[in-house]
């Protein structure tokens, strides 16, 4: 037996990131949202594919149970495009906490992922990608300057 | 050592049995918590429901300080970042793990208390192990040999300092963030943290107590003749003054002194001739008794801790007297400048 760390990400984060994610169907429900546990472990491996992808690691639902929660009451994500959505935010977030250098906390990072998803981008996910994070990230890297 | 033994409930409905199936001897201690469990997983002493839980528990106390390191900002950190927390956690809970009577005792605390309380003893034990480490740091400095040596000083002055300044008991506890130059005569080994640090000032201090014993002019002559340049070797300054002390006290010479001439080094070959290096430490083991006793050094520590240099000392003087370099070990003080 060994207590090191690969061993935790191997098995008990994801059966602990399952069932935290499970406990928001509660929450989630009242917006006629609600995740099977098939889907709950899709997105769990979706968020371990982009930490390994950036050579993180997070315990618990980690920012899942925050994404959830901030997008849920979205009215771009209904029933149908649920599970798919979350799968891609998760994607969209890792990826541009490492383009923002880590500078933006998670919290202010999905506050400004919330606000152009549900306002410029009109619940498009490319373009809330490709255009308006790409803008943000460009900024904190030096590359961009907006035009006053 | 812990024995086996059995308790019967005294309403005869079932027997409790309780086997302590973990030795002391057989845990690590920089990595008690780890070896603890690992015993007690290989000796079945653990159950995979109990072990479960702990892991589980080690994952939600690996969280919260996550969210504490990154202050609430972000909840994924850097692999190697969170090793060294998880690091950092287990320490921190095997030092107060330790503090217990014995491993199945700690074991069975383990099972019983929340991880996270154990973490919280186990920052009080740190805390007061920090005490104790600036106790015998106050210690050093007051009982510190009055030598030119470079690394000798540096390590007081400044490393050791650093250790205070740097040392991070919430993130890297097992860490000992110190500048440690000088070498003891008995290195500490198998310890991390503010143990190390404790055990490292232990020493110096006996080492230091020892020397005190001698003038430190007599010291610097013997050293000087040892090396000209000692100033600048990484050399243990407690190793030549016994070895010199222990030379002498054989010869039945005043051993305050220190001094070994060239003929006193030629009586030393004479009287260490054919002797087996298994004579020789039984011969400096009383030698050594000798000298703590007619130093006042009484204490058990002190007598394990000579006691501990002589078996590497035994093997350099069996060898140099073999092949007469005793003077390599037992050296002559360098003129008075």
């Amino acid at each position: 037996m060994s207590l090191d760390l690969m061993l935790f990400t191997s098995s008990l984060i994801q059966k602990q990131a399952v069932s935290e994610i499970m406990r928001l169907n509660e929450t989630t429900g009242r917006h006629g949202l609600v995740l099977t546990e098939q889907q709950a472990i899709e997105l769990v491996n979706t968020r371990s594919q982009s930490l390994s992808s950036t050579l993180r690691i997070e315990f618990g639902g980690g920012v899942i149970d925050k994404i959830i929660t901030v997008f849920c009451d979205s009215p771009h994500i209904v029933p149908g495009n649920y599970a798919e959505t979350l799968n891609e935010l998760i994607e969209i977030f890792y990826y541009y906490k490492n383009e923002t250098l880590d500078i933006i906390s998670d919290h202010n990072l999905m506050k400004i992922m919330k606000t152009f998803f549900d306002g410029e981008c009109q619940g498009s996910l490319e373009l809330l990608k490709s255009r308006e994070l790409n803008k943000i990230a460009r900024l904190y890297k030096g590359e961009w300057c907006p035009e006053a | 050592m812990i024995g086996e033994y059995r308790e019967r409930e005294v309403d005869g409905v079932g027997n409790i049995e309780k086997h302590s199936k973990i030795k002391a001897e057989q845990l690590s201690q920089e990595f008690y918590f780890q070896s603890l469990l690992q015993e007690a997983h290989v000796k079945d002493a653990i159950s995979d429901g109990e072990l479960e839980a702990v892991q589980m528990q080690c994952l939600k106390l690996m969280a919260e300080n996550t969210e504490r390191y990154n202050k609430g900002r972000s909840s994924s950190i850097r692999v190697e970042t969170a090793q060294a927390i998880m690091a950092s956690n287990f320490y921190t809970i095997g030092l107060y793990l330790k503090s217990r009577t014995d491993p199945a005792s700690a074991l069975e605390e383990l099972k019983r208390e929340p991880i996270a309380w154990l973490y919280e003893q186990g920052l009080h034990v740190t805390k007061q192990k920090l005490r104790v480490a600036r106790y015998l740091y106050l210690a050093v400095v007051k009982t510190r040999i009055q030598t030119p040596n470079y690394s000798y000083n540096e390590t007081i002055n400044n490393g050791i300092k650093i250790f205070f300044q740097q040392y991070n008991p919430d993130f890297e506890a097992h860490e000992t963030p110190a500048f440690i130059d000088y070498q003891l005569a008995v290195p500490v080994t198998g310890w991390a943290g503010v143990e190390y640090m404790i055990y490292y000032l232990h020493h110096l201090h006996m080492e230091n107590q020892f020397c005190a014993r001698f003038d430190s002019t007599v010291i610097h002559r013997i050293m000087q003749g040892y090396h000209i340049s000692y100033q600048d070797l990484l050399i243990n300054i407690f190793e030549q003054v016994l070895q010199n002390a222990l030379g002498r006290l054989v010869l039945d010479k005043d051993i305050l002194t220190l001094n070994l001439s060239p003929s006193d080094i030629g009586e030393l070959k004479t009287a260490l001739h054919n002797k087996s290096q298994e004579s020789i430490y039984s011969l400096f083991q009383w030698a050594a008794d000798m000298i703590l006793e007619f130093l006042a050094l009484t204490d058990q520590s002190f007598k394990s801790y000579v006691y501990a240099t002589l078996p590497d000392m035994a093997a350099r003087i069996h060898s140099a007297a073999i092949n007469g370099t005793l003077q390599t070990i037992f050296v002559p003080a360098a003129p008075a400048s």
